[in-house]
């Protein structure tokens, strides 16, 4: 009997293995287990043996049938798939269904980087006019008329038969006395914003352009500080450590003030042909802002001191992304957005 | 300015390099733009010996110089008409890098090899002469360089000095003294006694805006070229040479920083300085014409201008080739007018430049000495008088400055000898009360008038590098959120989304461009554009996105644009106004009304998506100052919020305005919205509603009407014959009959209450209220 039960578990897996198709499959499923197949005969007979030889028997015969069931069903399984495979192919390699996704101007990701930069370390977003007086954008930062200062930045002057002169703002630093006059110190306030030069574009230079300034005004704001906030800011957005340098120079609107150049993005330092072998970068101006402003914004003299920086945001992004023209900015050409 | 090595070297005793002096003013005191040796390109070109010229056979106007360079002879191919057998010339040979990145190859001209060049003088950058080649002295040796030969063995640097220190540093002198300064070591320069010339010429000033008037009688002079170290020290540093007097003069300026003018003494036998009269006229030496002002100062004669002061001499009065008596003026003008004469004239001098830049009346004495001895020395000339007018001779100020304000200012810690060291190499002399220096400050020094000015001098002697970054001291405070950036990046981000990318155009247009766009509103203008193409400052954000889809075309066949900026509007007094909106541009080749509907669409789910419910369109869009575009006469909307105000509107783009931006074989779907509308609207928006808690029903319902019938009117009547209990209406088929001129709809009806589970009958109900209100209509037939 255990070797009849042998023969037959050993022909079935036979049999299982040598099906091809679904319907072979279902021809051996009625041979070995149907009401009429062998197995549901031996099964059948185990009533008739003796209580040993049932014990016996019984399990082995259970097994084997079991074996046969579950053998069939993983056959069954892989017959289905083989058929699937063959009837439902896609080609895995044709392009999936897209919407198209619209894309930003470079300006405004690097803008959103230094905006959240310097949220999190407590500034304000200010903004202001675009068309400013000549007094916000000149006399008030302490560029008074008929001051060579003037001949530094190159002006747009509005058409204005009578009146007050205006301007397009050729700095953000317009909006520094406009801001103290609304506001009591201590306060740390960032202005983004376009800005405006009357000079001849090249792959450098362009006539509307984006300026960042950044104010802090205080008791005892010092140029320490300055150098303390423009490190945390440039390491945090070019994501490694960058080192602040200072130089003598003169915006009329600060004293002292500076011309400040940033460790070298590339080389840290070391000098490469990014920074011309220097190991430094030209970004902007700065300097501690001159009591003048502070007293057009109302200011008792003397009371705070403050520091102001500004830097082109096209520079930055350029520097970030290695964009080679500034006129890509506002070309309208959406090839330069859709990379980003 | 450009300043020779050489000149500052002599003048500081400095040891230093030209780099290291570069270094050196860039870390405490200037940018330094360039550091130039003047042999830059010329150090492969040689003294060459012509020892023989042939005619060209094939070219007339070319010839074949056999030239001899010692070690060997060259063949070179020249056009020059000056060529001649025996002369000495500078040939530079192949593989010569010349100024102006000019690259000297091996070339076989019509057929004739040429070794080199036989250079001009503008072609060794010396000058724009090109009439011929340069032909050197005949004593010059064979095969030495050129540069050397010629002595151009300086190093010309060009520092950047910024209006604060042109007072002081626009000059040898001054930067010689700052080089010396920062070298720890001080300067002297000579001054001479002048008190035994005879006080002669007759001086008068008769206007404020003159604070110092010396004229000084230079006799018995012949012009003449001046000597060769002279010229080429003139013009090494940009200036040309002209004759022995006005080099002189132009080279004390340089070395001082006072500018000096010569009038030749017959028209300049008395002087008379005062504003100008109203309506005089003058020809100055540069042959202009100018019609004075009574804000203008001139020179006179006594009765007529001889000069425009601080800026031109006239021509009358200027100095011939038979000049043989000179009346030197040395003077100091005010700062502003000068700047303004120059302003109004569009004049341009040395002399001006420096006068506007606000010189110190004092520097008169350092140049008069060195006139005095220049004149002497090169010209022979004799001093016959002097005359030195100096109404208010300008004193030495004070400044009090508390050391604790140092460090205040700074943020470190520099020490008191520290601060009187670099106090007193500045030439400041300090008398010190309990912590404050009382400061005397020289009068050259203009710039130094508070604390900060001195504090700002001692940082940068003392070396910014030595600041270290220090925390602020006050607390960071959440700071408060700038709603309208935030708000532009919610709207920049869900546009993304939707496939729309950003562009930005610049503010300004033409007027042309305003026309094309059917804008007739008066706009703000600039009054020195760039170009005509960019006078207008923008009233829509239309004419950059219709450029940017006319530029983008030939990349794309949909162009889904968007640009938030600021427009521009005029206002009868003040500043004009600035509106920040969105604008939106679809274009597509087709010409239906598809692109319309795309974008309603984004209109729609962008409202959507900040809580704006309830907004609706209306026909014609309304003219209003952020609406200046005309649109296709049927194809156009004003946009409103639900309370009826205008937001924006929408519309296809004409041909015409189409055609004029060349966007071409297509058709452009346009909107600009008020951002700032928009924003304060969504911000009052959210508050929650109650989730529905009994189940909503559905019916649909499909009807024909005639084919001008709006949706929108159709959507009314069915909602007020739907009751409280229609809480929904979506179309969701819409069709034209073209043949039959009709249109059908079919609409999800969506039916629930608040307060209980709707049966079917009593929907039924209202639905057959809506049909028969709907057939009660003409021209509406419920679909079955």
């Amino acid at each position: 009997m255990l070797q009849k039960i042998s023969q037959l578990e050993q022909s079935a897996l036979e049999a299982i293995r040598a099906a091809t198709t679904q319907d072979e499959l279902e021809q051996v499923r009625v041979i070995y287990l149907g009401k009429k197949s062998d197995f549901t005969a031996i099964m059948k007979s185990l009533g008739s043996l003796d209580a040993d030889q049932k014990r016996e028997i019984g399990p082995i015969a259970n097994a084997a049938r079991k074996k046969v069931q579950e053998k069939i069903q993983s056959k069954q399984q892989e017959l289905e798939d083989a058929f699937d495979a063959q009837t439902q192919w896609i080609d895995v390699t044709a392009p999936g269904k897209r919407d198209n996704l619209g894309h930003l101007n470079p300006l405004s990701i690097v803008q959103r980087d230094i905006e959240d930069i310097f949220t999190s370390m407590g500034f304000e977003i200010s903004d202001g006019p675009e068309i400013e007086t000549e007094y916000y954008n000149f006399d008030a930062v302490n560029v008074p008329d008929n001051h060579p200062a003037r001949d530094m930045q190159d002006t747009f002057w509005i058409d204005a038969p009578r009146g007050e002169k205006h301007v397009l703002r050729t700095h953000t630093s317009s909006v520094q006395v406009r801001y103290m006059q609304q506001h009591t110190p201590p306060y740390r306030i960032i202005i983004p914003g376009r800005v405006f030069r009357q000079e001849a574009t090249d792959a450098s230079h362009e006539h509307t352009f984006h300026q960042l300034e950044a104010l802090v005004v205080g008791e005892n704001v010092s140029v320490a500080n300055f150098l303390d906030i423009a490190q945390s800011f440039f390491s945090a957005f070019f994501g490694r450590e960058i080192k602040v340098r200072l130089r003598p120079s003169y915006f009329p609107f600060v004293e002292p003030g500076f011309e400040f150049d940033i460790s070298c993005t590339i080389c840290s330092g070391d000098g490469c042909s990014a920074c011309q072998r220097t190991g430094w970068i030209e970004i902007g101006g700065a300097g501690m802002v001159h009591q003048n402003v502070l007293e057009a914004g109302g200011y008792e003299k003397g009371k705070y001191t403050g520091f102001a920086w500004g830097f082109g945001l096209e520079r930055l992004a350029m520097m970030k992304y290695k964009i080679d023209d500034i006129r890509h900015f506002h070309s309208g050409d959406i090839r330069v957005s859709e990379q980003f | 300015m450009l300043y020779s090595y050489k000149w500052l070297q002599e003048l500081s005793q400095t040891k230093k390099s030209a780099q290291e002096i570069a270094q050196l003013l860039l870390t405490h005191s200037f940018e330094v733009e360039d550091v130039k040796p003047q042999s830059d390109g010329l150090e492969d070109v040689f003294v060459g010996h012509v020892i023989a010229v042939q005619e060209h056979p094939q070219a007339d106007k070319l010839k074949i110089a056999t030239v001899d360079l010692g070690q060997e002879k060259l063949q070179i191919v020249c056009g020059a008409p000056n060529l001649s057998q025996g002369q000495k010339v500078p040939v530079a040979i192949v593989g010569a890098n010349l100024p102006g990145d000019f690259e000297i190859k091996m070339a076989t001209i019509r057929g004739v090899q040429s070794a080199g060049m036989i250079c001009a003088p503008d072609e060794l950058g010396l000058g724009d002469d090109h009439d011929g080649i340069m032909v050197l002295d005949h004593d010059a040796t064979i095969g030495t360089s050129f540069a050397k030969h010629m002595e151009l063995d300086d190093t010309i640097l060009d520092i950047d000095v910024l209006p604060n220190r042109a007072h002081d540093a626009l000059s040898h002198q001054g930067m010689a003294r700052e080089i010396a300064m920062l070298e720890g070591r001080k300067v002297l320069f000579e001054e001479k006694n002048l008190s035994q010339i005879p006080n002669g010429i007759e001086v008068e000033i008769q206007t404020p805006n003159c604070l110092r008037y010396v004229g000084l009688s230079l006799n018995n002079i012949t012009i003449e070229p001046s000597p060769k170290w002279l010229q080429n020290r003139l013009k090494s540093l940009g200036h040309n040479a002209i004759n022995n007097v006005v080099d002189i003069t132009n080279y004390i300026m340089l070395e001082t920083g006072q500018p000096l003018h010569a009038f030749s003494q017959e028209y300049a036998s008395q002087i008379n300085v005062r504003q100008a009269k109203t309506s005089e006229k003058m020809t100055l030496l540069d042959q202009t014409e100018v019609t004075l002002s009574n804000e203008d100062i001139v020179i006179t004669d006594g009765n007529l201008p001889i000069a425009l002061a601080g800026i031109m001499g006239g021509k009358g009065s200027a100095i011939t080739d038979t000049t043989s008596s000179v009346m030197l003026e040395i003077a100091n003008f005010d700062a502003r007018s000068v700047r303004a004469t120059k302003s109004r004239y569009g004049l341009q001098s040395d002399a001006a430049y420096r006068f506007e830049r606000d010189l110190d009346p004092n520097l008169v004495d350092q140049s008069l000495a060195r006139a005095v001895e220049l004149f002497e020395q090169i010209c022979g000339a004799k001093i016959s008088a002097i005359t030195d007018v100096y109404p208010e001779p300008i004193k030495q100020w004070s400044i009090a400055l508390p050391h604790g304000e140092i460090e205040k200012l700074l943020g470190i810690e520099i020490e008191h000898s520290n601060v009187q060291k670099i106090l007193h190499d500045i030439e400041i002399t300090i008398s010190q009360k309990n912590d404050v220096y009382l400061c005397h400050v020289p009068t050259v020094r203009k710039d130094l008038n508070t604390p900060e000015d001195l504090i700002e001098e001692i940082g940068r002697i003392y070396g910014y590098d030595k600041i270290h970054p220090r925390p602020l001291n006050e607390i960071v405070k959440a700071p408060a959120k700038n709603e309208q950036r935030l708000f532009e990046r919610t709207t920049k981000d869900f546009l993304i989304t939707q496939g729309f990318s950003e562009v930005r155009s610049y503010s300004f247009y033409s007027q042309d461009d305003a026309i094309a766009v059917g804008s007739t509103e008066a706009h703000v203008s600039l009054s020195n554009p760039m170009s005509s193409q960019q006078k207008y400052m923008r009233r829509t954000l239309a004419v950059g996105l219709l450029q940017s889809a006319s530029q983008n075309q030939s990349y794309k066949n949909t162009t889904q644009l968007f640009e938030i900026g600021r427009l521009y509007i005029p206002n009868k007094t003040g500043l004009p106004d600035e509106k920040i909106v969105l604008g939106i541009s679809v274009t597509a080749k087709s010409d239906n009304a598809q692109q319309f509907y795309v974008l309603k669409g984004l209109i729609d789910k962008y409202f959507n998506s900040l809580g704006i419910k309830d907004h609706y369109y209306s026909e014609k869009a309304t003219r209003n100052t952020t609406s200046v575009v005309d649109l296709h006469p049927s194809r156009q909307a004003s946009i409103h919020l639900q309370s009826g105000s205008v937001v924006g509107s929408i519309g296809e783009i004409t041909k015409n305005t189409a055609k004029y931006f060349t966007v071409k074989n297509a058709s452009t779907a346009f909107c600009e919205l008020d951002l700032d509308l928009i924003r304060h609207i969504s911000q009052d928006l959210h508050e929650f509603i109650p989730l529905e808690k009994y189940p909503a029903v559905q019916r649909d319902l499909s009807i024909i009407v005639a084919e001008r019938t709006r949706v929108a009117d159709m959507e009314r009547i069915i909602a007020s014959a739907g009751t409280e209990i229609l809480q929904k209406i979506d179309l969701f088929d819409l069709y034209i009959d073209k043949e039959k001129a009709e249109r059908s709809m079919a609409f999800h009806l969506s039916f629930s209450s608040p307060q209980r589970t709707l049966t079917a009958k009593e929907v039924d109900a209202i639905m057959e209220d809506i049909t028969s209100t709907l057939e009660n209509e003409d021209d509406i037939q419920i679909k079955r």
